[in-house]
């Protein structure tokens, strides 16, 4: 088999084991369950290992992280989300429905990368730099982040439509969500600030500049002020949680745009990779 | 007076609504400014298209200098409120700041807390005096904001100051090449407006440049050494990719742009020799191209090839054209010469390579990079350390006592309503005693109604302007794309023109990135066939109608009109030989979508091409006597 055939069992046996988490979680969940929770986790995380080991062995092939092709870039940023709700499920097991729409986000991800061109690029010197290091995985994380803000922001709007259910009464009251939003939120904010701070830093040495309103460097930097409104929004006129789950939303689509749309649409610096 | 005005400004620069329509308007602009083609980084034909593009769009361009909006008086005009807002908001939250570091809470404080009970136990002290307990934990939580927003003021000074002071240049070196100290010895310079222009305090001299390559011929490394000229001598010093030099005058950077210089002397008898380094640049895949100018309207083109380690290349392959003519063509070694018409020569003299350096000055670098700091440091403060202030009160009651509990965090109340509980029943009291948590309505927290209500109407404009930004940038983006028909009829063109030139030039390589396996082959024969004769092929697009496009996912069929004029000449003395023709055709191309470029698999006649040569030259020297063109006859007749 070609190293292709095998990271693609991988990843294929990775979404089979997700596919199968997000299934207990439903079952757990829609037919109150609680006890099921611990073993959609534990599917969930079995998923990990294939897919781990296919992102490792992608690494060993290509010899660069997971920075270029859409396939890599999506496979890692999917493992990342899936860790990020694996570490928060685990610590908070009423909060099972936020994986109801973190996995299937990850599970598209995955599934879209698998049909895209697996060729192998090489990469360019300019790549090739410690920063690109910090700049992707908090870029991972950021994404990783506003994945479960968003899972948050949906079990919110549901709960304020006022939607019973077993598991949605499992969960805290409104406002606890909401805060659970805006700190995923906060962390991805931290995440992101860190992605451009660490972009602008290894911009600076290898061009002389820090700042140079690249497309990709201008619309991260509006995801990010859109965050900061949001954030405001909420400090200065009371937003409420309808609002603020809405924000979230389309702040999370917004972030999505700037890292995995706009790179194709806009001419950047930054469209070498993710092609 | 004045100081009325002041305040009055700095209310109105304070006020939560300017802030947000400040932050929101940068967005916008910025959203604009990254989605529209913008001057100094997109190409001469977007930003024409940007332009012209309507009478409305032009005025709106003009105005809103939409085609430069980063360095428009509006843009700056913008930045500077919002820095004046930041200014305010900064000394505003350094007041509280000391004011919050400082403050001597008391029970009194906490009598609105978003958490607390009371409610009494069985005494468990002997005392008759009240115990008043009040704690703070995590203070620093407090600097968080101060130092996100003062992060955010250093990096507007430190971008302000590289505006107006910094500068930048740019210069292409060969090999054992010295660039001397002066401003004019760069190629080109960037400067802000009140910024002198960059120079190196002492000359310094190129030595070698290093590469190292991918299997495939990609460029994976590049280094290189230069000499820095000093009061103790020639210091040798290493520059490579993402990996700066700081000398006197400034920072010295290696990018990616290198190849192989061909040292070329031109001669013609009467005309002065002219001696000319061709600097060759990678066109992927370990190949590099370049282009030198010669006497009378001559120009030769070069192309070499990298050894597998990244050695220079041991020859260089020529062609020289003038006037669309095909001169000579072939590989030269160093020390050779090609033998022109006219009895002009040109000599291969040497293969250096060549890299492009920039140079930057920006004192105020260390300013930015204290913002990003300050930036990144209070923001992770603010969402992870959050002051928390306690207060417990123990009232003696006799045989009782009164026990009032409470905590005041900074922000994300709900999430200590957990902890809280905790205490409280450490403290003997329970669950019930805890006061309902209040929205700010006034509702109890918990319930999907309270939050309902907090549910402002400017939050959900707040809402709609970020789905409208999102919405913006959208229309903005696919507006900036062309038409489908705009798109085919740029592909169209820009194949002929390629094709074209290969024709012209008889390099069949230069077709490589416009066509697919199918159509390439059918070209490499007839070029091939063409130069066995001694013939170019010299044409020229007279008009092109996109008569209908059908676009697939990653087909593309582009239906044209076309008129052509050809001519084929002969390599050496670009003579025409043979009659030129004008001809007709209706095409049909498919275009394919291969590793994100649409390469044209296969061209076909659509109707009966009209051509109006009898003989096409290249056939009657081979003497054929089947080769008549003729309308009958589309196999024989083939367009570039």
């Amino acid at each position: 088999m070609s190293p292709f055939a095998w990271e693609a069992s991988l990843h294929w046996g990775a979404v089979a084991f997700y596919i199968g988490g997000v299934t207990l979680f439903a079952w757990a969940l829609i037919f109150a369950r609680p006890d099921r929770i611990r073993l959609a986790t534990w599917t969930t995380a079995a998923g990990l290992v294939p897919h781990t080991i296919g992102l490792v062995l992608r690494y060993v092939h290509v010899g660069h992280g997971p920075y270029m092709l859409k396939y890599e870039v999506l496979s890692s940023n999917a493992w990342i989300a899936i860790v990020m709700l694996l570490i928060f499920v685990w610590r908070k097991p009423n909060w099972g429905s936020v994986a109801l729409v973190a996995l299937p986000v990850s599970i598209l991800m995955m599934g879209f990368g698998l049909f895209t061109n697996p060729e192998a690029r090489s990469l360019p010197p300019t790549l090739r730099s410690m920063w690109l290091i910090f700049h992707v995985v908090f870029n991972k994380l950021a994404v990783g982040a506003f994945i479960l803000a968003l899972g948050a922001a949906v079990v919110l709007l549901r709960k304020l439509k006022g939607e019973t259910g077993r598991w949605l009464d499992r969960l805290p009251g409104a406002d606890v969500v909401e805060a659970y939003t805006v700190r995923f939120i906060g962390f991805g904010f931290v995440f992101w600030t860190t992605t451009i701070g660490a972009g602008a830093i290894w911009a600076n040495q290898s061009w002389g500049r820090y700042w140079g309103w690249d497309p990709i460097e201008s619309w991260s930097l509006v995801t990010w002020l859109a965050y900061a409104i949001l954030l405001h929004a909420r400090l200065f006129f009371k937003l409420g949680a309808r609002a603020t789950a809405w924000g979230t939303i389309a702040c999370f689509v917004l972030s999505v745009l700037t890292v995995l749309i706009f790179p194709f649409v806009f001419p950047s610096m930054h469209s070498a990779y993710f092609q | 007076m004045f100081r009325l005005r002041a305040l009055a400004l700095r209310r109105f620069l304070r006020s939560p609504l300017v802030i947000v329509g400040e932050i929101v308007a940068i967005a916008f602009a910025t959203g604009l400014g990254a989605s529209l083609p913008q001057a100094g980084s997109a190409t001469v034909e977007s930003l024409a298209r940007l332009r012209e593009g309507g009478e409305m769009q032009s005025m709106l361009v003009r105005v809103f200098a939409l085609d430069d909006l980063f360095h428009s008086h509006w843009f700056l005009g913008l930045t500077l409120m919002a820095t004046a807002s930041l200014w305010i908001v900064i000394l505003e939250q350094v007041r509280r700041l000391r004011v919050g570091w400082t403050q001597w809470m008391t029970p009194a404080h906490f009598s609105s807390a978003p958490l607390r009970a009371q409610f009494e136990r069985p005494a468990r002290g002997g005392g008759t005096e009240p115990l008043v307990n009040v704690w703070a934990e995590k203070r620093f939580g407090l600097t968080g904001s101060v130092m996100l927003h003062v992060g955010l003021m250093l990096v507007i000074v430190g971008g302000a100051c590289r505006a107006l002071f910094g500068t930048e240049a740019v210069v292409d070196l060969v090999e054992g090449e010295t660039l001397p100290p002066t401003a004019a010895a760069w190629a080109g310079q960037f400067s802000g407006i009140l910024g002198q222009p960059f120079r190196l305090n002492s000359p310094v001299t190129m030595n070698t440049v290093k590469s190292a390559h991918y299997k495939d011929g990609d460029l994976r490394e590049l280094q290189v050494e230069v000499s820095v000229e000093g009061a103790a001598g020639a210091e040798k010093s290493q520059l490579a990719v993402n990996h700066d030099l700081r000398v006197g005058g400034g920072r010295l950077f290696l990018g990616s742009d290198f190849g192989p210089a061909a040292l070329l002397e031109w001669e013609k008898p009467g005309v002065e020799t002219k001696r000319e380094a061709a600097l060759l640049a990678g066109v992927g895949k370990g190949r590099y191209e370049g282009i030198s100018g010669g006497p009378d309207g001559m120009r030769a083109y070069v192309r070499a090839r990298l050894g597998p380690e990244g050695q220079r290349p041991s020859l260089m392959e020529l062609r020289v054209m003038k006037d669309g003519a095909l001169l000579f063509t072939g590989d030269a070694r160093v020390g050779q010469t090609a033998i022109l018409p006219g009895g002009a020569r040109l000599a291969l003299r040497g293969t250096p390579f060549w890299a492009r350096l920039r140079g930057s000055r920006d004192s105020a670098l260390w300013l930015a990079y204290a913002g990003f700091t300050l930036i990144m440091a209070g923001s992770v403060i603010i969402f992870t350390l959050i002051k928390l202030d306690g207060c417990l009160v123990i009232t003696p009651l006799g045989a009782t006592e009164r026990v009032f509990l409470a905590m005041k965090p900074q922000r994300f109340a709900p999430l200590f309503a957990e902890r809280f509980q905790r205490m409280v029943e450490e403290e003997g009291g329970s669950v019930a005693d805890i006061a309902p948590r209040k929205s700010v309505e006034g509702a109890p927290a918990g319930s999907a109604a309270s939050v309902e209500k907090a549910d402002p109407v400017g939050g959900r404009t707040a809402g709609a302007s970020v789905f409208a930004l999102l919405l913006c940038g959208l229309v903005l983006g696919s507006g900036c794309q062309p038409s489908a028909r705009e798109e085919a009829r740029g592909l169209v063109e820009h194949y002929n023109q390629v094709v074209s030139e290969a024709y012209r030039r008889g390099d069949v390589k230069l077709i490589d990135p416009v066509v697919g396996v199918k159509e390439g082959r059918k070209i490499l024969g007839l070029i091939g066939v063409r130069l066995d004769l001694g013939l170019t092929l010299d044409s020229e697009l007279l008009s092109l109608d996109i008569t209908g496009v059908e676009q697939q996912k990653d087909e593309m069929r582009v239906r044209t009109r076309e008129e052509w004029r050809y001519r084929d000449r002969k390599i050496g003395s670009g003579e025409q030989v043979g009659e030129a023709s004008k001809d007709s055709y209706e095409m049909l191309y498919v275009f394919k979508k291969t590793e994100g470029a649409w390469l044209v698999e296969e061209i076909q006649f659509t109707a009966d091409p009209k051509v109006s040569r009898k003989q096409t030259t290249w056939i009657a020297e081979r003497g054929a006597g089947h080769t008549t063109a003729n309308s009958s006859n589309k196999a024989e007749v083939q367009k570039p």
